[in-house]
């Protein structure tokens, strides 16, 4: 074999382990940032479980006070059996704006009744309700952010290609809901008025 | 430890040359060539560790420290150092939550001439970092310390530069890197629970100083006035000492051996179990990802290039 033959298969070599070791590279960044992004929804999840777990009790306490609103109550109630049903991001992103709408409409119309606001058990699980809150937004920013990331990484060349070839597919945001980004009316219905 | 490991596979591979060229009759150069060729191609490699890290950098958002969850996770923050104030690095003297040190002596040989280390160290201690939203510990030790030298000085004491060119045989040079209190840092590691280091230290030299208020040795050291009472100015300079002693014990224990973190009530960043990537920098991220991308490129064209290069050398001499 020829000097130049030598020359020539080591340098085809080096660009055919370059090329694999390039391709690996890639691929293993796709599988640790989709797991990064099912380990961001995880842990919001677990907050927002942490969340669904105090809604009984927040309602119980509030019925006892809150004879007229009911229908505020069963929403909550409804919205979060509604969750356990719901299956993709999609669907438990909407409906966990309509639940932090009801809770936001709930926590305005708390003002009408003094001594429900006055119930030390109800200050205490509207601080831990507001503290979750927080944290799920914060970690839904997180998520948020991990997901772009991933979606802009597997549509950008030269990723594209091994995402297409491993079926690596776009998530889905957990965006803000219409009913959180809305004001919240406040309607003083006391009782004798119509 | 990587720097011991080379040195360790550079002395192996001068022995094995030698014993090569003694009893095999192998050319000097020809086994200095296949070695290079080696080297070459293990650079090769190190370039995708090199891109693997820069992409992980890419790909992990940056964490509220407020809603910070467990595992690998990347926060940007002000450092701020755990102890009332901050601890003052080894020879620049500087106010500072972080320092490593390197004292190093000129040598030269017959091929060549550099700077060797002699010793290296670091300060040890946590700190904190705080984003704003809220504040974590990071545990420094092991981590991949991104800093650049802000220190450099022929004499423990005084800085004044020196360089390769104005070095004799047998110059000293202390190099000191540190991070200033509430400079922004981009820490990159593994969230996992720990113990509260803070109430921990407290702790430490609450004892240190109960157990020399016994010692009637320590009484007599500290009792200045030997009124068998510690006023206040006594107490405050027992209490310095005391504290010197826990620092110092600390950082001595770090060094020696891996601290146990685990079942412990707090959050801390630190190096993971499984996960190795752990970097602390005073760079911003971009600033971290551009000098990777370069030092990716540089490592895998070079590699390549030199192996090519020796081969090419290696068949014109056979």
């Amino acid at each position: 074999m020829s000097a130049g033959s030598i020359v020539f298969l080591v340098i085809v070599g080096f660009l055919i382990v370059g090329l694999v070791g390039y391709f690996i590279t890639i691929y293993n960044g796709l599988i640790r940032l989709r797991r990064n992004v099912r380990k961001n929804w995880s842990n919001i999840d677990v907050l927002l479980k942490q969340r669904h777990d105090e809604l009984p009790t927040l309602v119980s306490v509030c019925e006892g006070y809150m004879k007229y609103e009911r229908e505020t109550l069963e929403k909550i109630t409804s919205l979060r059996s509604a969750y356990l049903g719901a299956k993709t991001v999609g669907e438990k992103s909407k409906v966990e704006g309509a639940l932090a709408g009801a809770l936001k409409g709930l926590f305005v119309v708390v003002e009408r009744y003094p001594a429900l606001k006055a119930d030390q058990r109800f200050a205490q699980l509207q601080e831990r309700i507001s503290f979750l809150e927080n944290q799920i937004a914060d970690r839904r920013e997180l998520y948020n952010e991990s997901v772009n990331i991933y979606n802009i990484r597997i549509h950008q060349i030269p990723d594209k290609f091994i995402a297409t070839a491993c079926n690596f597919t776009p998530n889905e945001l957990f965006e803000v809901s219409e009913e959180e980004r809305k004001d919240v009316k406040i309607q003083f219905n006391f009782p004798g008025q119509k | 430890m990587n720097r011991k490991i080379v040195a360790i596979v550079f002395v192996v591979l001068i022995v094995a040359t030698g014993i090569a060229e003694d009893f095999f009759h192998l050319d000097r150069q020809l086994i200095w060539a296949i070695i290079i060729a080696v080297f070459g191609i293990w650079l090769f490699f190190q370039g995708f560790v090199s891109l693997n890290r820069k992409r992980l950098i890419q790909n992990i958002p940056t964490s509220k420290i407020s809603a910070l969850a467990l595992g690998l996770v990347e926060v940007i923050g002000r450092a701020i150092s755990i102890t009332p104030k901050p601890l003052r690095s080894l020879y620049a003297k500087a106010d500072c939550v972080f320092y490593r040190y390197k004292v190093e002596q000129f040598v030269r040989t017959q091929r060549s001439a550099h700077w060797q280390t002699i010793s290296e160290g670091s300060s040890g201690l946590p700190f904190y970092v705080d984003d704003g939203t809220g504040k974590v510990l990071v545990d420094p030790n092991e981590a991949r310390i991104n800093l650049e030298p802000r220190y450099i000085s022929s004499s423990p004491d005084k800085k004044q530069s020196v360089s390769p060119l104005m070095a004799r045989t047998g110059s000293m040079r202390y190099v000191e890197s540190y991070i200033m209190p509430k400079e922004n840092v981009y820490v990159l590691g593994t969230a996992k629970k720990s113990r509260d280091y803070v109430a921990e230290h407290k702790e430490k030299i609450a004892k240190r100083i109960s157990e020399w208020t016994k010692d009637p040795e320590k009484r007599k050291e500290f009792d200045t006035t030997g009124d068998g009472w510690f006023d206040d100015v006594e107490y405050f300079y027992m209490k310095q000492k005391a504290e010197a002693a826990v620092n110092q014990e600390e950082a001595k224990k770090r060094a020696q051996a891996k601290m146990d973190l685990t079942g412990l009530a707090d959050v801390i960043i630190g190096k993971g179990e499984e996960e190795k990537n752990f970097i602390i920098s005073n760079k911003s991220e971009k600033e971290i990802t551009s000098a990777l991308g370069g030092k990716t490129f540089f490592l895998i064209f070079g590699g390549a290039l030199l192996t090519l290069i020796t081969i090419v050398y290696l068949l014109t001499k056979l």
